[in-house]
């Protein structure tokens, strides 16, 4: 189903076809901003709970998908407890047990063991900073976009992805690189 | 050689498949919704009969400040101010234009419904999940066991060992002065480009080193040795 309001079709939206036709894109998001899936199905099952109660307003605006997956972002950097706090050091110790572990293996098994790796390094880094990494590099957006979306400036924004890069050490790689991927 | 952008779009949509079910999901979202929506009706109808009372008991009063009114005034007048009230009342039907398919759970599932729901409606939340993994000895990886787990004891009619919503607040990671650097050094709108130059002219190892300095240099009032 097509809901975009360009497509003419998202006026008739309900909550329910909203609901059903977007749930597995907004769970994808959510599990990888969270970085947890317990987390993302709390966060999701929130949201989308208050967006069903407030649909008549949500479907108005020019984009409720949009809409809600800026609730999403607000209700995962807004959640009372920092995840990242809490499994910062957990994270870190086995991290350091697969930088020991890796070794000569083939390319494709190489690219996973260095996806699951990065991804576990970046369950260590603060929400904001994770934020502004998935909004740059899984939602694609500009770092105006991510600024307005949360609520800082540009330049807030480049920080806070250049210590999101150092913490996940990919800065020192990038510095021998011809085209560093941080364009600030 | 990948770049990092390409590194960190393959780590987050390798691991897109961590989603949970949607189905499971879905069906959760409407019985929280209906909660909310049953707490927004409650609150309404309660707005709603105040705001009755409050004009009947005008209404009940105006004629003896009003005299010579009409007699069926005070039946005019308390319509309005009851008619609020009613779509309170009475719940909206709501007709989806779709027909939306209600997942079909197997016994096990919904066993594990009932118990997340009993967690759930009980007030608890994640961070309370959390608290309980620690109390209990539990993996916090699998949080979803724990409020299962709390949900079974809690139809059972048993306590938990926390109230709802008491798991305490972490503490917000305070802002490190390297942190503060490297935001100095962005704020005054420097840039990666300027950090590389400034590595070169101050023959640090790496362009972050150069932001830490610069950074450190302009929130002393200094001036870099360029323009951002």
């Amino acid at each position: 189903m097509n809901i975009s309001r360009a497509s003419g079709v998202l006026d008739d939206v309900t909550f329910e076809q909203f609901a059903m036709a977007r749930l597995p894109s907004l769970l994808r998001y959510a599990v990888v901003l969270t970085g947890d899936r317990e987390l993302a199905q709390d966060v999701v099952q929130e949201v989308l709970a208050r967006a069903h109660v407030r649909w008549r307003k949500i479907s108005d605006a020019d984009s409720p998908e949009a809409y809600v997956r800026r609730m999403v972002l607000n209700e995962y950097l807004s959640w009372r407890r920092s995840w990242a706090a809490r499994n910062v050091h957990a994270v870190g110790e086995r991290l350091v047990d697969l930088d020991d572990a890796r070794g000569g293996v083939g390319d494709h098994a190489q690219d996973v063991v260095e996806a699951d790796e990065l991804w576990r390094r970046l369950a260590t880094l603060g929400r904001k900073q994770r934020a502004v990494l998935v909004l740059r590099y899984y939602e694609q957006l500009d770092d105006q976009a991510i600024a307005d979306l949360i609520g800082c400036s540009p330049a807030t924004v480049r920080s806070h992805a250049s210590r999101a890069l150092k913490t996940l050490r990919l800065t020192s790689e990038r510095h021998t690189m011809i085209h560093a991927e941080e364009t600030s | 050689m990948i770049d990092n952008g390409e590194r960190l779009r393959e780590a987050f949509e390798t691991h897109e498949h961590l989603a949970p079910d949607s189905a499971a999901v879905y069906a959760r979202v409407k019985e929280l919704s209906r909660s909310y929506q049953r707490r927004r009706w409650g609150a309404q109808a309660a707005g709603g009969a105040v705001l009755g009372a409050g004009l009947i008991a005008g209404v009940i009063t105006l004629p003896g400040l009003l005299p010579g009114q009409p007699s069926n005034s005070s039946g005019n007048m308390v319509a309005p101010a009851a008619a609020p009230a009613l779509p309170s009342a009475a719940p909206p039907a709501v007709k989806p234009s779709a027909p939306v398919e209600s997942p079909s759970l197997s016994p096990a599932e919904e066993k594990l419904q009932k118990q997340y729901d009993a967690y759930f409606n009980a007030g608890y939340d994640y961070d309370d999940a959390v608290q309980l993994a620690k109390l209990w000895k539990m993996s916090k990886n699998d949080i979803g066991a724990v409020k299962a787990a709390a949900g079974k004891k809690l139809l059972a009619g048993k306590k938990l060992p926390i109230k709802p919503g008491s798991a305490p607040d972490a503490p917000d990671v305070p802002s490190s002065k390297e942190d503060q650097q490297v935001n100095a050094f962005f704020e005054a709108g420097y840039d990666y480009d300027d950090a590389v130059e400034l590595a070169k002219l101050w023959k640090k190892p790496t362009a972050y080193d150069a932001k830490i300095l610069g950074g450190k240099k302009l929130l002393a009032g200094e001036t870099l040795p360029i323009q951002p």
